[in-house]
Protein backbone atom coordinates (compact mmCIF):
# COMPACT_ATOMS: atom_id res chain seq x y z
CA UNK A 1 0.00 0.00 0.00
CA UNK A 2 0.85 3.29 -0.95
CA UNK A 3 2.82 5.33 2.00
CA UNK A 4 1.51 2.30 4.04
CA UNK A 5 4.50 1.01 6.83
CA UNK A 6 4.23 -2.42 6.12
CA UNK A 7 5.16 -1.60 2.65
CA UNK A 8 7.77 0.83 3.37
CA UNK A 9 9.62 -1.68 5.45
CA UNK A 10 9.54 -4.34 2.61
CA UNK A 11 11.17 -1.56 0.35
CA UNK A 12 13.36 -0.96 3.35
CA UNK A 13 14.69 -4.50 3.50
CA UNK A 14 16.04 -4.53 0.02
CA UNK A 15 19.20 -3.82 -1.01
CA UNK A 16 20.18 0.09 -2.29
CA UNK A 17 20.38 -0.85 -5.78
CA UNK A 18 16.87 -2.77 -5.22
CA UNK A 19 15.44 0.48 -4.00
CA UNK A 20 16.39 2.27 -6.63
CA UNK A 21 14.91 -0.05 -9.01
CA UNK A 22 11.07 0.20 -7.19
CA UNK A 23 11.46 3.70 -7.52
CA UNK A 24 12.33 3.82 -11.02
CA UNK A 25 9.08 1.30 -11.57
CA UNK A 26 7.01 3.68 -9.93
CA UNK A 27 8.51 6.72 -11.94
CA UNK A 28 7.77 4.88 -15.13
CA UNK A 29 3.95 4.67 -14.28
CA UNK A 30 4.39 8.29 -13.53
CA UNK A 31 6.27 10.08 -16.27
CA UNK A 32 3.33 8.99 -19.05
CA UNK A 33 1.22 12.04 -17.50
CA UNK A 34 4.47 14.17 -17.64
CA UNK A 35 5.17 13.40 -20.95
CA UNK A 36 1.06 14.26 -22.05
CA UNK A 37 1.49 17.44 -20.00
CA UNK A 38 4.59 18.04 -21.75
CA UNK A 39 3.14 18.14 -25.30
CA UNK A 40 0.17 20.10 -24.18
CA UNK A 41 1.70 22.97 -22.56
CA UNK A 42 5.44 23.14 -23.92
CA UNK A 43 7.16 22.36 -21.07
CA UNK A 44 10.48 20.52 -21.21
CA UNK A 45 10.55 17.21 -19.80
CA UNK A 46 13.94 16.57 -21.09
CA UNK A 47 16.59 16.37 -18.09
CA UNK A 48 13.73 14.23 -16.48
CA UNK A 49 13.97 11.69 -19.22
CA UNK A 50 17.52 12.28 -19.27
CA UNK A 51 17.62 11.38 -15.48
CA UNK A 52 15.75 8.29 -15.51
CA UNK A 53 18.26 7.22 -18.21
CA UNK A 54 20.82 7.94 -16.23
CA UNK A 55 19.02 6.31 -12.89
CA UNK A 56 18.61 2.95 -15.01
CA UNK A 57 22.38 3.57 -16.13
CA UNK A 58 23.22 4.10 -12.41
CA UNK A 59 21.87 0.25 -11.45
CA UNK A 60 24.83 -0.72 -13.50
CA UNK A 61 27.28 1.45 -11.58
CA UNK A 62 26.69 4.72 -13.69
CA UNK A 63 25.89 7.96 -11.93
CA UNK A 64 23.70 10.87 -12.48
CA UNK A 65 25.52 14.16 -14.21
CA UNK A 66 25.02 17.13 -11.69
CA UNK A 67 24.30 19.38 -14.69
CA UNK A 68 21.08 17.19 -15.27
CA UNK A 69 20.30 17.02 -11.23
CA UNK A 70 20.88 20.99 -11.54
CA UNK A 71 18.54 21.01 -14.54
CA UNK A 72 15.78 19.03 -12.90
CA UNK A 73 15.87 20.93 -9.58
CA UNK A 74 15.58 24.25 -11.24
CA UNK A 75 12.68 22.67 -14.06
CA UNK A 76 9.70 21.73 -11.59
CA UNK A 77 6.87 23.23 -12.45
CA UNK A 78 4.81 25.62 -9.95
CA UNK A 79 0.83 24.53 -10.26
CA UNK A 80 0.33 28.64 -10.12
CA UNK A 81 1.77 28.83 -13.81
CA UNK A 82 -0.25 26.37 -15.12
CA UNK A 83 -4.39 25.47 -15.59
CA UNK A 84 -3.28 21.67 -17.00
CA UNK A 85 -5.50 19.07 -15.21
CA UNK A 86 -2.02 17.36 -15.45
CA UNK A 87 -0.27 19.56 -13.29
CA UNK A 88 -0.50 17.81 -10.06
CA UNK A 89 0.65 14.74 -12.31
CA UNK A 90 3.38 16.59 -13.92
CA UNK A 91 5.11 18.47 -10.76
CA UNK A 92 4.35 14.60 -8.68
CA UNK A 93 6.99 13.48 -11.24
CA UNK A 94 9.17 15.94 -11.22
CA UNK A 95 9.62 15.59 -7.71
CA UNK A 96 9.97 11.96 -8.04
CA UNK A 97 12.61 12.31 -10.59
CA UNK A 98 14.51 14.81 -8.18
CA UNK A 99 13.99 11.92 -5.11
CA UNK A 100 15.49 9.30 -7.93
CA UNK A 101 18.32 11.25 -8.59
CA UNK A 102 19.07 12.26 -5.32
CA UNK A 103 18.78 8.99 -4.19
CA UNK A 104 21.37 7.98 -6.48
CA UNK A 105 23.83 10.59 -4.35
CA UNK A 106 22.92 10.19 -1.06
CA UNK A 107 21.28 6.29 -0.92
CA UNK A 108 18.57 8.13 2.01
CA UNK A 109 15.71 5.58 2.13
CA UNK A 110 13.59 8.56 2.75
CA UNK A 111 13.78 9.51 -1.21
CA UNK A 112 11.97 6.40 -1.94
CA UNK A 113 8.99 6.54 0.31
CA UNK A 114 8.80 10.20 -1.14
CA UNK A 115 8.30 8.68 -4.67
CA UNK A 116 5.45 6.24 -3.80
CA UNK A 117 3.57 9.29 -1.53
CA UNK A 118 4.07 11.59 -4.54
CA UNK A 119 2.08 8.36 -6.76
CA UNK A 120 -0.07 8.57 -3.89
CA UNK A 121 -0.51 11.74 -4.32
CA UNK A 122 -1.11 12.09 -8.30
CA UNK A 123 -4.00 9.05 -7.70
CA UNK A 124 -5.72 10.90 -4.92
CA UNK A 125 -5.50 14.04 -6.56
CA UNK A 126 -7.09 12.71 -10.15
CA UNK A 127 -9.55 10.81 -8.07
CA UNK A 128 -10.64 13.62 -5.99
CA UNK A 129 -11.40 15.58 -9.32
CA UNK A 130 -13.73 13.17 -10.67
CA UNK A 131 -15.87 13.64 -7.74
CA UNK A 132 -18.16 16.68 -8.26
CA UNK A 133 -18.04 18.49 -4.64
CA UNK A 134 -16.42 21.94 -3.22
CA UNK A 135 -14.91 20.10 -0.22
CA UNK A 136 -13.28 17.00 0.64
CA UNK A 137 -14.87 14.93 3.36
CA UNK A 138 -14.16 11.46 4.89
CA UNK A 139 -16.50 9.38 3.14
CA UNK A 140 -14.99 10.82 -0.61
CA UNK A 141 -11.58 9.58 1.03
CA UNK A 142 -12.91 6.27 1.74
CA UNK A 143 -14.20 5.84 -1.72
CA UNK A 144 -11.02 7.12 -3.45
CA UNK A 145 -9.10 5.09 -1.37
CA UNK A 146 -10.94 1.91 -2.78
CA UNK A 147 -11.09 2.79 -5.91
CA UNK A 148 -9.69 0.38 -8.43
CA UNK A 149 -7.05 2.80 -9.71
CA UNK A 150 -5.88 3.08 -5.78
CA UNK A 151 -6.14 -0.74 -5.19
CA UNK A 152 -4.36 -1.17 -8.49
CA UNK A 153 -1.50 0.85 -7.46
CA UNK A 154 -1.15 -0.57 -3.99
CA UNK A 155 -1.20 -4.11 -5.72
CA UNK A 156 1.62 -3.02 -8.04
CA UNK A 157 3.74 -1.88 -5.91
CA UNK A 158 3.53 -4.73 -3.45
CA UNK A 159 4.30 -6.85 -6.91
CA UNK A 160 7.40 -4.60 -7.90
CA UNK A 161 8.39 -5.57 -4.30
CA UNK A 162 8.30 -9.22 -4.52
CA UNK A 163 9.81 -9.00 -7.56
CA UNK A 164 12.98 -6.91 -6.66
CA UNK A 165 12.86 -9.66 -4.00
CA UNK A 166 13.54 -12.33 -5.88
CA UNK A 167 15.89 -11.41 -8.01
CA UNK A 168 19.51 -11.92 -7.16
CA UNK A 169 21.32 -9.22 -5.16
CA UNK A 170 23.79 -8.64 -7.50
CA UNK A 171 21.93 -7.07 -10.33
CA UNK A 172 23.02 -8.85 -13.09
CA UNK A 173 22.59 -7.59 -16.83
CA UNK A 174 19.75 -10.15 -17.16
CA UNK A 175 18.24 -8.76 -14.08
CA UNK A 176 18.44 -5.55 -15.44
CA UNK A 177 16.54 -6.63 -18.85
CA UNK A 178 13.95 -7.62 -17.02
CA UNK A 179 13.50 -4.74 -15.09
CA UNK A 180 13.70 -2.50 -17.92
CA UNK A 181 10.78 -5.02 -19.46
CA UNK A 182 8.64 -4.78 -16.78
CA UNK A 183 9.17 -0.91 -16.56
CA UNK A 184 7.96 -0.62 -20.06
CA UNK A 185 5.00 -3.19 -20.64
CA UNK A 186 3.17 -1.49 -17.14
CA UNK A 187 -0.05 0.14 -17.29
CA UNK A 188 0.26 4.31 -16.90
CA UNK A 189 -0.35 5.92 -13.10
CA UNK A 190 -3.20 7.62 -14.65
CA UNK A 191 -5.49 7.19 -17.60
CA UNK A 192 -4.52 9.29 -20.12
CA UNK A 193 -7.91 10.66 -21.28
CA UNK A 194 -7.88 13.45 -19.13
CA UNK B 1 6.87 26.75 16.60
CA UNK B 2 9.71 25.63 14.49
CA UNK B 3 7.03 24.67 12.09
CA UNK B 4 5.99 28.02 11.37
CA UNK B 5 9.42 29.12 9.65
CA UNK B 6 10.22 28.42 6.01
CA UNK B 7 11.08 25.00 5.49
CA UNK B 8 13.11 25.68 2.62
CA UNK B 9 15.03 27.78 0.19
CA UNK B 10 11.65 28.00 -2.22
CA UNK B 11 9.86 29.43 1.47
CA UNK B 12 12.55 31.61 2.20
CA UNK B 13 12.83 33.17 -1.48
CA UNK B 14 8.90 33.72 -1.57
CA UNK B 15 8.24 35.30 1.99
CA UNK B 16 11.48 37.29 1.68
CA UNK B 17 10.83 38.96 -1.51
CA UNK B 18 6.75 39.23 -0.79
CA UNK B 19 5.97 43.06 -0.62
CA UNK B 20 3.77 43.97 2.11
CA UNK B 21 0.29 44.43 2.13
CA UNK B 22 -1.07 47.39 2.91
CA UNK B 23 -2.26 48.08 6.87
CA UNK B 24 -0.71 44.83 7.57
CA UNK B 25 0.89 46.22 10.95
CA UNK B 26 -2.58 47.04 11.74
CA UNK B 27 -4.14 43.39 11.31
CA UNK B 28 -6.16 41.57 14.26
CA UNK B 29 -3.99 39.22 15.92
CA UNK B 30 -6.21 35.94 13.75
CA UNK B 31 -4.33 37.79 10.81
CA UNK B 32 -0.65 36.02 12.33
CA UNK B 33 -2.63 33.13 13.50
CA UNK B 34 -4.30 32.34 9.61
CA UNK B 35 -0.66 32.89 7.84
CA UNK B 36 0.97 30.62 10.79
CA UNK B 37 -1.56 28.14 9.92
CA UNK B 38 -1.24 28.03 6.21
CA UNK B 39 2.68 27.44 6.87
CA UNK B 40 2.08 24.79 9.34
CA UNK B 41 0.29 22.86 6.91
CA UNK B 42 2.17 23.52 4.25
CA UNK B 43 4.86 22.27 5.80
CA UNK B 44 3.37 18.33 5.50
CA UNK B 45 3.49 18.81 1.83
CA UNK B 46 7.49 18.20 1.84
CA UNK B 47 9.10 19.41 -1.69
CA UNK B 48 5.83 20.45 -3.30
CA UNK B 49 5.48 22.97 -0.64
CA UNK B 50 7.96 24.80 -3.19
CA UNK B 51 5.25 24.93 -5.87
CA UNK B 52 2.01 24.56 -4.05
CA UNK B 53 -0.03 27.98 -2.42
CA UNK B 54 -2.66 26.80 0.53
CA UNK B 55 -4.62 29.38 1.40
CA UNK B 56 -6.88 29.51 5.40
CA UNK B 57 -10.05 31.70 4.40
CA UNK B 58 -11.19 32.78 7.42
CA UNK B 59 -15.04 33.50 7.59
CA UNK B 60 -17.58 35.35 9.72
CA UNK B 61 -19.25 32.37 10.88
CA UNK B 62 -16.00 30.54 11.79
CA UNK B 63 -15.43 28.11 10.09
CA UNK B 64 -12.04 28.37 8.17
CA UNK B 65 -11.39 27.03 4.54
CA UNK B 66 -8.39 25.74 3.61
CA UNK B 67 -7.95 25.44 0.11
CA UNK B 68 -4.62 25.02 -2.52
CA UNK B 69 -3.56 25.50 -5.89
CA UNK B 70 -4.26 21.85 -7.02
CA UNK B 71 -7.54 21.11 -7.37
CA UNK B 72 -7.77 19.12 -3.52
CA UNK B 73 -5.37 19.25 -0.39
CA UNK B 74 -2.91 16.65 -0.55
CA UNK B 75 -3.57 13.54 1.61
CA UNK B 76 -0.85 15.07 3.97
CA UNK B 77 -2.58 18.03 4.58
CA UNK B 78 -5.86 16.60 4.51
CA UNK B 79 -5.38 14.46 8.19
CA UNK B 80 -4.26 17.82 10.15
CA UNK B 81 -6.94 19.54 9.68
CA UNK B 82 -9.31 20.28 12.71
CA UNK B 83 -12.80 20.91 13.90
CA UNK B 84 -13.61 24.12 11.88
CA UNK B 85 -11.70 23.67 9.00
CA UNK B 86 -13.16 22.56 5.76
CA UNK B 87 -10.81 21.22 2.67
CA UNK B 88 -12.45 23.33 -0.24
CA UNK B 89 -11.91 21.56 -4.05
CA UNK B 90 -11.33 23.31 -7.32
CA UNK B 91 -9.03 24.07 -9.83
CA UNK B 92 -7.03 27.49 -9.79
CA UNK B 93 -5.41 29.84 -7.12
CA UNK B 94 -5.52 28.51 -4.10
CA UNK B 95 -7.19 31.99 -2.52
CA UNK B 96 -9.36 32.02 -5.14
CA UNK B 97 -10.63 28.60 -4.67
CA UNK B 98 -11.24 29.12 -0.68
CA UNK B 99 -13.06 32.68 -0.88
CA UNK B 100 -15.66 30.87 -3.59
CA UNK B 101 -15.88 28.03 -1.46
CA UNK B 102 -16.85 29.98 1.64
CA UNK B 103 -19.16 31.40 -0.31
CA UNK B 104 -20.83 28.42 -2.26
CA UNK B 105 -21.14 27.08 1.06
CA UNK B 106 -23.39 30.22 2.66
CA UNK B 107 -20.55 31.78 4.83
CA UNK B 108 -19.02 35.47 5.03
CA UNK B 109 -15.34 35.86 3.82
CA UNK B 110 -13.35 37.84 5.53
CA UNK B 111 -9.84 37.25 4.97
CA UNK B 112 -7.27 35.03 2.94
CA UNK B 113 -3.55 33.91 4.12
CA UNK B 114 -1.04 32.00 1.79
CA UNK B 115 1.65 30.17 2.17
CA UNK B 116 3.30 31.23 -0.55
CA UNK B 117 2.70 35.50 -1.35
CA UNK B 118 -0.42 36.29 -3.06
CA UNK B 119 -0.07 37.15 -6.53
CA UNK B 120 -1.08 40.39 -8.20
CA UNK B 121 -4.56 38.62 -9.62
CA UNK B 122 -5.48 36.95 -6.47
CA UNK B 123 -5.00 40.76 -4.51
CA UNK B 124 -7.12 42.44 -7.10
CA UNK B 125 -9.32 39.24 -6.56
CA UNK B 126 -10.13 39.76 -2.81
CA UNK B 127 -9.96 43.78 -2.78
CA UNK B 128 -13.08 43.36 -5.56
CA UNK B 129 -14.60 40.81 -2.76
CA UNK B 130 -13.87 42.99 0.14
CA UNK B 131 -11.52 40.12 1.88
CA UNK B 132 -8.81 40.71 3.78
CA UNK B 133 -5.31 39.84 2.54
CA UNK B 134 -3.93 38.22 5.87
CA UNK B 135 -0.42 37.98 4.67
CA UNK B 136 2.27 39.38 1.99
CA UNK B 137 1.86 40.28 -1.30
CA UNK B 138 3.88 39.12 -3.95
CA UNK B 139 5.50 41.44 -6.66
CA UNK B 140 4.23 41.69 -10.26
CA UNK B 141 7.58 40.99 -11.05
CA UNK B 142 7.60 37.49 -10.16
Amino acid sequence: MIGNDKSQLSVAGLSRKKQLAFALLVFERMLPSLIAFSKDTGFDDSCYLQAKDAAWASLQNGSVNRSISEACLRGVPDTEDYSHALISSALNATLAANDIIAFTQDGFAEHIKNVSTLAGDSLYLYLSSLEDSIVSSAEEDSQIASHTLMQEEYRRQEGDIRFLASLPEQLSEEAILSLRVRAETQAPLLPLTL
Amino acid sequence: MDKIFPQSWGDMISLGLMVPTDGLSGLAPEAGAALSRAIELSSAMGKSADYVTLAVTETKEGTTIVSSSENALRPGVRTLLKNGEVAAKGAGHAEVTGVNAAKQMGLTPTGVAASRGICPSCADFLRAAGVAALSALRGPWF
